[in-house]
């Protein structure tokens, strides 16, 4: 190997790698919930819980006075899951539907969120609209890595950021509640009647669902930006579900569009536009959700062709 | 599956109900058993204080016009929505605790049927207890579904994505999803609505062999023509219970009159008289 290439191995996995790393693990993480919320027509529930948890923020940083990762975390998912029983709740209660409760308590979170950035002083703190929306994926680095061992040297990888360390917990609890409850799953949302009867309660495991729906967004929010959590909640199911009539196997295409968005999204991104000498600052999030996307668009034309020629 | 609960799954329900009725103090022993049942939607009465009895081993009709609650009451018996009011049993257990007593056939157009599932997945779904929570179903498992599938004339679509299926060929897949629960009441909720004439005369032929084998059956019926030919026993609804029992005792004019008001034709009502 010449020291050339060490050297861009080297910057390889200082700079690109973390971010791929990182939108490989939310996309991953979202994918595999967002199949089941599209069955459940609950797809648009990403975005409501990406607003609901700016009054958590809101609430961690003045309960802590710190703008450290955590608190802030903890704060969103407090908020997130009070948003999900909120639902829940408002649903059950008065029967207005899921999707006009869904509306009521992220449109109101939202609102007493902004109330409360207001009040407090807290707006004083510098909050990044462009930065909650699109993440930060660029500026995740990796600057201990100095070669292709580092990826097997404990140290090394525990400087990655910490971000990467809460999605890796977090889909390992997202993967462990889809592998095991699959079956469950898949029953509760085909006939919920049928399951209620079996003695498999659809409701609980519905909110679970949503539970775990709530942690995957917040943990993957501050990695990757909303509209990338939004993007794949969606885009990999929906894609897998034009390409197959089997759930197992539509699990499965979920997951590697997801991670064929990351890994081409962000190389365009770093690389797309320059290797044609031009000199564009793209993000990373945006494109990698816009290769989801335009993942499905082929879906439905492959789609379409099939149906045609039948 | 072991070979010991691979007997238990062909054991007589019909043993396993005596069984019971030796424990328990009741004279004559119901399937289901509802009292006293109020429900309402939105704070306006659906059902009002009904009671029915379902005998072991009957073959029920629930009969009555669009909007008397037939479907209401067979999911509110089962406790799959809120009630106001009443007690409702299976076999003199209260309902949440005799869960597999009962095989539960919802109306076809309660689903979406554009699912990513195959006939044997659905099937399978009738073996969840036998299957066990968390775990993934087994050669045998599959095996047994094939069989029920078979039992309705389904075995060769067994690998059919659901969304391919007609009205008629979804109606044998959720019987044979019910017939793999192995319950001894079969609770069908317009299972004859929108199908063709050879699945209606192929669940018949299932609902007789299962009656002749001891278990129960009820449904909700809409056509007069052919209940008193499918049933032996019916319950007449309209909101309240209009009149229930024996079939010809039912099905009479006046009571028809009472249930179906100016709905049923002058003609139809005769008919009965007649006959």
């Amino acid at each position: 190997m010449t020291p050339q290439d060490t050297l861009s191995l080297q910057e390889f996995l200082q700079i690109d790698f973390p971010s791929i790393l990182l939108a490989a693990l939310a996309g991953v993480t979202c994918a595999l919930l967002g199949n089941f919320l599209i069955l459940r027509r609950q797809a648009l529930i990403g975005d409501a819980i990406s607003h609901v948890v700016l009054p958590g923020i809101v609430v961690g940083f003045l309960l802590t006075g710190s703008t450290d990762s955590l608190p802030m975390f903890l704060g969103a998912l407090a908020a997130a899951v009070i948003a999900v029983l909120a639902i829940e709740g408002i649903n059950r209660l008065s029967g207005v539907g899921r999707e006009a409760a869904m509306g009521v308590v992220f449109t109101a979170m939202f609102a007493a969120g902004v109330l409360l950035l207001e009040q407090s002083g807290a707006g004083a703190v510098h909050l990044d609209v462009e930065h909650a929306l699109l993440g930060n994926l660029e500026s995740a680095l990796w600057l201990e890595a100095d070669g292709a061992a580092s990826l097997l040297d404990p140290q090394a990888l525990a400087a990655l950021p910490d971000a990467a360390g809460r999605l890796a917990v977090v889909l390992g609890i997202v993967g462990l509640f889809v592998g095991l409850l699959w079956k469950e799953l898949r029953m509760v949302s085909f006939d919920p009647g049928f399951a209620n009867n079996l003695g498999v309660p659809a409701w609980a495991l519905g909110f679970g669902l949503s539970v775990m729906t709530a942690i995957a967004a917040v943990a993957a929010f501050e990695a990757v930006g909303s509209i990338l959590v939004i993007a794949m909640f969606i885009c990999p199911a929906a894609t897998a579900r034009l390409l197959t009539d089997r759930l197992s196997v539509q699990i499965w295409i979920s997951v590697a569009v997801a991670l064929l968005a990351a890994v081409a999204g962000y190389l365009l991104a770093a690389f797309g536009l320059a290797s044609f000498g031009l000199n564009a600052d793209l993000s990373a999030a945006g494109m990698v959700a816009l290769t989801a996307g335009l993942a499905q668009a082929a879906a439905m034309i492959v789609k379409r062709r099939r149906l045609g020629s039948a | 599956m072991s070979q010991a609960s691979l007997h238990q799954l062909h054991a007589s329900p019909v043993e396993a109900m005596q069984g019971e009725a030796r424990g328990g103090d009741r004279q004559i022993l119901n399937a289901l058993n509802v009292r006293g049942l109020t429900v309402s939607y939105d704070r306006k009465p659906v059902l009002w204080d009904v009671a029915m009895s379902v005998p072991a081993g009957a073959r029920m009709a629930i009969i009555g016009p669009n909007g008397a609650g037939k479907s209401t009451l067979l999911k509110a018996a089962l406790g799959l929505i809120p009630r106001l009011s009443g007690e409702c049993t299976l076999f003199g257990a209260p309902v949440a605790k005799a869960r597999d007593k009962v095989a539960y056939v919802p109306q076809r157009a309660s689903v979406d049927w554009d699912f990513p599932a195959s006939v044997l997945d659905v099937t399978l779904m009738g073996l969840q207890r036998q299957i066990g929570w968390l775990r993934w179903p087994g050669a045998s498992h599959r095996a047994a579904a094939r069989g029920f599938l078979d039992q309705v004339g389904m075995a060769d679509f067994a690998d059919r994505p659901i969304g391919q299926l007609s009205g008629g060929q979804q109606q044998r897949v959720f019987l044979a999803r019910a017939l793999a629960q192995q319950a001894p009441l079969l609770v069908l909720d317009e299972p004859f609505a929108g199908i063709d004439a050879a699945t209606e005369h192929a669940i018949i032929d299932v609902l007789h062999r299962l009656s002749q084998d001891g278990r129960t059956i009820l449904a909700v019926h809409h056509d007069l023509g052919t209940a008193s030919q499918y049933f032996d026993r019916a319950l007449l609804l309209s909101g309240t219970v209009i009149a229930e029992g024996a079939m010809d005792q039912v099905l009479t004019p006046a009571k028809l009159q009472a249930a179906y008001g100016g709905r049923l034709a002058a003609s139809q009502l005769e008919a009965f008289a007649a006959s």
